[in-house]
């Protein structure tokens, strides 16, 4: 039985099938690019006002936390205080957080994650990625 | 996300596909990745949740089509492209199970902005597994070669291979 998959996976003007994917994908995509920061607060620590957000609960996933020669833990503009942000590791590091903003651009850590071996799992992932590659080149050789 | 190699290694324990599509469903179990992580890496930072986008199910699934389309022969497009979804579900099911302190995946995107997690391990909890994980795999490949070895030998002289 021939039905809608069929006629999207045939030959049938494949290139203007395969155009209008992309560029629907390429559409939303950019759709989500201009309305995630009304929709989304997970990046308000890092843009923004920060006057708006006094009081509130603010959080950063996946951003690089900077401790600096002076011992102070900086995020972008905001500086991290508080007994969890004594753990962050000297130099620069990758960590998901929860804290409270004061009216002095600091940030109380309430919450904090460590994202560990970052190198290894960027190693990993790297390695997986070139064995999937390789697979395929060897089934396109294997058709050809 | 779990590192690609758990990805990977989740989706071969989970699928049964051609062997010809192998390859697709590898593919597949890290096309989400692959299509986020290197651009969020190439933008600022402060602009990693423009191409957040890349990650969720729908666009993923309009460029899988367009790769079948434009990558693939029609005869094998079905096929490798059931292979390629089914990664695809494999990993997001994984992303699913993982601890996220912000919202970080929009499953329904571009239709809701809604997220849902499980909360069950860290990102970098998966490489723990690896060993399992890739230790079953080996386990399974080697169980499913012997089978498929010894099937072979009590075949009778002349009857046809089996597909």
């Amino acid at each position: 039985m021939r039905g809608p998959v069929h006629w999207l996976l045939s030959d049938r003007r494949r290139g203007a099938k395969a155009g209008i994917c992309l560029a629907a994908a390429a559409g939303i995509v950019a759709w989500g690019a201009v309305r995630g920061p009304e929709t989304t607060r997970h990046f308000s620590v890092v843009i923004g006002e920060p006057e708006s957000y006094w009081g509130e609960e603010v959080a950063a996933g996946h951003r690089r936390v900077i401790r600096g020669e002076d011992g102070v833990v900086r995020l972008g503009p905001f500086v991290l205080f508080g007994p969890d942000a004594a753990r962050i590791p000297a130099g620069a590091s990758i960590i998901s957080f929860r804290g409270m903003l004061d009216p002095k651009n600091r940030i109380r850590v309430t919450y904090l994650h460590i994202h560990r071996f970052e190198e290894l799992r960027l190693g990993v992932s790297a390695a997986a990625l070139a064995a999937v590659v390789a697979l395929l080149v060897v089934d396109r050789r294997r058709r050809r | 996300m779990p590192d690609a190699l758990a990805h990977i290694a989740a989706a071969d324990l989970a699928g049964r596909c051609r062997s010809r599509e192998v390859a697709h469903l590898l593919l597949g179990a890290i096309l989400p990745d692959l299509l986020s992580r290197p651009a969020a890496r190439i933008v600022p930072p402060a602009l990693e949740w423009a191409v957040e986008g890349l990650h969720a199910p729908f666009v993923v699934l309009l460029i899988a089509i367009a790769y079948l389309l434009i990558a693939l022969p029609q005869a094998r497009r079905k096929a490798a492209g059931g292979a390629l979804l089914f990664g695809a579900l494999t990993h997001y099911v994984l992303d699913a199970f993982q601890i996220q302190v912000v919202p970080a995946y929009y499953w329904l995107f571009p239709f809701s902005w809604k997220t849902g997690k499980v909360d069950l391990f860290w990102p970098e909890q998966s490489l723990y597994a690896i060993p399992v994980l890739v230790g079953a795999v080996a386990a399974v490949r080697i169980g499913r070669w012997w089978k498929a070895r010894r099937a072979g030998r009590t075949e009778p002289a002349g009857s046809p291979a089996g597909g």
